[in-house]
């Protein structure tokens, strides 16, 4: 499992990408991914194309990511496995986030 | 010379049962055997025994057949013997309230003048049977080349734990108590006779004779966990003598040698080895001594017979981690309760054994793995990272992988049938069950989530259900533990119980039951699953997305216990794997 950050070559897109379990464990690694970033005039993307499963707490974690870029920046949560969508949608995530 | 005994030793355990036999031969006894129970019933209708020697461990269903028949005999019949270790739990010497002698027909009177005509071992007989203690103890120590000890004080403990206190204290002061695996009996040359027993259905004291006849354990091996081993190795030795240092090393290599277990003599395992994968479940044997960890392996790969099959509990207390993805157990509990050791079990958590014991020892057993001849066939592999990853560093064909074996099967629910395969051909799901008891110390560096999903996999051809399956569990065990155990333990004794039930097929659809529990104070369950309460933030959620992912969510107890059952369609080649919607529109906060 692990936690990678990109920004696009026109510094408008900023991608999270999560692989393996996205739980608990990666709860550090996840928030420090974006901690930096000013979410001015840029969007988030969470890839979660690797992302075996998530549990609750990476439920929150996104939540925590929301907070942190406010009301007025799109997430898109995106590539999810039908297992990991499922679960963002039985937590009405799908009314929080953009999952494509 | 001593009356020619006719003996019978009963039991399905060979090794145990061979060695009571040998000793009783080497008496001079005539010594008949019974493996089962409708050979023995047989045996005690056609002759006239002596002496009972029956395996108190000896199985539940076959000792219902059996006892009747030894109790309503009038046969002449001298004894029945329990062979039971301190603090055994057997379910058999439990429904008997087993002394450790069963007084059968003729009474006590005819059996102590019965006995009384013959030697030493009827002296003892005696001696015990009418409940002289101290002449019993005192004819032991008369003898100059008997050391029974251990099995004395196994039977009087049984007997009585105080009576046996009091022999401690007065006949022999500093004496600690001693289980009856091992009776040593000097030669006429200066060697030492061991005769090993084992009441417990394991080839153990074949496997140890045959690694001292190889000359693996010698005297001058010793291994150790730094003070602790130094502590026990001097009291062992203190108490046997040098034996003891050859005793103190007795390696169980079990199961293709992936299984270690070290042993001390007649005090039950004290550390158990285990070289297995990361996440391989880890049983335990409910009953006996002490508890006996070994891990499940492939029946092929288990030369030593069906020893290791029919765990039925877990229970892991502490877990050392150990670079290369080995494990080591250490029975904590039993090494305080044995030894006197207070906080032993704490002071073993924290001094978490590294990888130097583990790599000696690896590195010496499979340096001498092809000295070990017969039933002991090693196939040692370490299992290190470098050899996992592909490296045939180890001799030996590569590990098979390891599984879980089906335990206890349960009986279908009340008004409920199971279902007929189709055709008569197939065979229905056997019922299983899981049980897995991990103490806060091991959690810390122990994750359950593997091992349960390679038993639910193995209990049921889950198929894509898994992954729901697996979704619940990891919420049901994330909460156990953050908002169960975390609260209340810190530096306590709190554990997680795992259940896993496979029901079988009922109504054609595949049932399973996961229940998971802590020690904790539990919650208010309710209030969590009608919606009345909800959360944002971190924590939340586990409630909701293990309700909707399950077929059904339970809370039992003050909250401290949930089952989630799951079921899917039995002719189903390829279900679907999740519900199709939620059925919460409710965000629900885990606890």
């Amino acid at each position: 499992m692990s936690v990678t950050s990109s920004l696009s070559s026109d510094g408008r897109q900023f991608t999270i990408a999560v692989s393996g379990r996205f739980d608990f464990r990666v709860y550090e690694s996840f928030r420090s991914a974006y901690s930096g970033v000013s979410p001015a005039g840029i969007g988030f993307q969470v890839d979660l194309n690797k992302a075996d499963y998530m549990d609750s707490s990476a439920l929150g974690m996104l939540l925590l990511l929301k907070e942190y870029v406010g009301g007025g920046v799109q997430i898109d949560i995106v590539n999810a496995r039908p297992d990991v969508k499922n679960v963002l949608k039985i937590a009405n995530f799908d009314k929080l986030f953009q999952i494509h | 010379m001593p009356r020619q005994l006719q003996c019978l030793v009963a039991g399905d355990d060979r090794g145990g049962a061979a060695a009571f036999a040998d000793w009783l031969s080497a008496e001079g006894h005539r010594v008949s055997r019974a493996g089962g129970a409708d050979s023995a019933v047989i045996q005690v209708a056609r002759r006239a025994f002596d002496l009972l020697v029956l395996d108190a461990n000896f199985g539940s269903e076959a000792l219902s057949r059996l006892l009747p028949v030894l109790r309503g005999a009038t046969v002449n019949r001298a004894a029945l013997i329990y062979l039971l270790n301190p603090g055994s739990q057997s379910q058999a010497a439990d429904e008997l309230s087993c002394d450790g002698v069963l007084h059968l027909a003729g009474g006590r009177s005819a059996l102590r003048a019965q006995l009384s005509r013959a030697g030493r071992l009827q002296t003892l007989l005696v001696s015990l049977c009418a409940g002289d203690d101290r002449g019993f103890i005192a004819a032991l120590r008369a003898d100059p080349d008997f050391d029974l000890r251990g099995e004395v004080f196994a039977l009087l403990a049984r007997s009585s734990q105080q009576r046996l206190a009091e022999i401690k204290r007065d006949a022999l002061p500093g004496e600690p108590l001693a289980g009856p695996f091992c009776l040593q009996r000097p030669l006429a040359d200066g060697r030492v006779r061991l005769l090993l027993a084992d009441h417990r259905g394991s080839e153990e004291p074949q496997l140890v004779a045959s690694l001292l006849a190889h000359g693996f354990l010698s005297s001058g091996t010793r291994y150790g966990l730094g003070d602790l081993a130094d502590r026990l190795h001097s009291r062992l030795v203190a108490q046997f003598g040098s034996a003891a240092a050859v005793r103190l090393s007795m390696l169980e290599i079990a199961a293709g040698g992936r299984c270690a277990q070290v042993y001390s003599a007649g005090m039950g395992p004290i550390l158990h080895l285990a070289s297995v994968p990361r996440g391989v479940p880890i049983a335990a044997a409910g009953k006996g001594d002490a508890e006996q960890y070994c891990v499940e392996l492939p029946s092929r790969n288990a030369p030593l017979g069906g020893g290791m099959v029919g765990w039925r509990e877990t229970r892991v207390q502490c877990i050392g981690l150990v670079p290369g993805d080995h494990l080591l157990l250490v029975d904590g509990e039993a090494l305080g309760r044995d030894y006197g050791l207070p906080g032993l079990r704490r002071r073993v958590a924290r001094n978490r054994f590294r990888g130097a014991l583990l790599d000696e020892l690896l590195t010496e057993l499979h340096s001498r793995a092809p000295q070990l001849c017969g039933n002991v066939a090693v196939e040692w592999c370490s299992q290190r990272p470098a050899e996992a990853a592909g490296t045939a560093a180890h001799s030996g064909p590569p590990p098979a992988a390891t599984s879980v074996v089906p335990l206890a099967s349960a009986p279908p629910q009340a008004g409920e049938l199971w279902s007929q395969a189709r055709g008569g051909a197939e065979r229905a799901p056997q019922p299983q069950q899981y049980r897995l008891t991990v103490d806060w110390e091991a959690l810390r560096v122990f994750d359950p989530l593997p091992g349960l999903l390679d038993a639910a996999a193995e209990a049921a051809d889950l198929g894509s259900h898994l992954s729901r399956f697996r979704s619940v569990a990891m919420e049901l065990l994330e909460n156990a533990l953050e908002h169960g155990l975390a609260q209340v333990c810190g530096e306590s004794d709190g554990e997680l119980r795992i259940g896993l039930d496979y029901l079988g097929v009922l109504r054609g659809r595949h049932r399973l039951r996961l229940s998971v529990e802590d020690s904790g104070g539990g919650f208010e369950h309710q209030a969590w699953l009608s919606g009345e309460r909800c959360g944002n933030g971190l924590r939340g959620r586990g409630i909701a997305i293990a309700r909707s992912l399950s077929d059904r969510l339970d809370y039992r107890g003050r909250g401290n216990r949930v089952e989630a059952s799951f079921s899917w369609p039995a002719d189903q080649a390829e279900p679907a794997a999740l519900p199709a919607a939620p059925r919460s529109a409710t965000p629900h906060p885990r606890r």
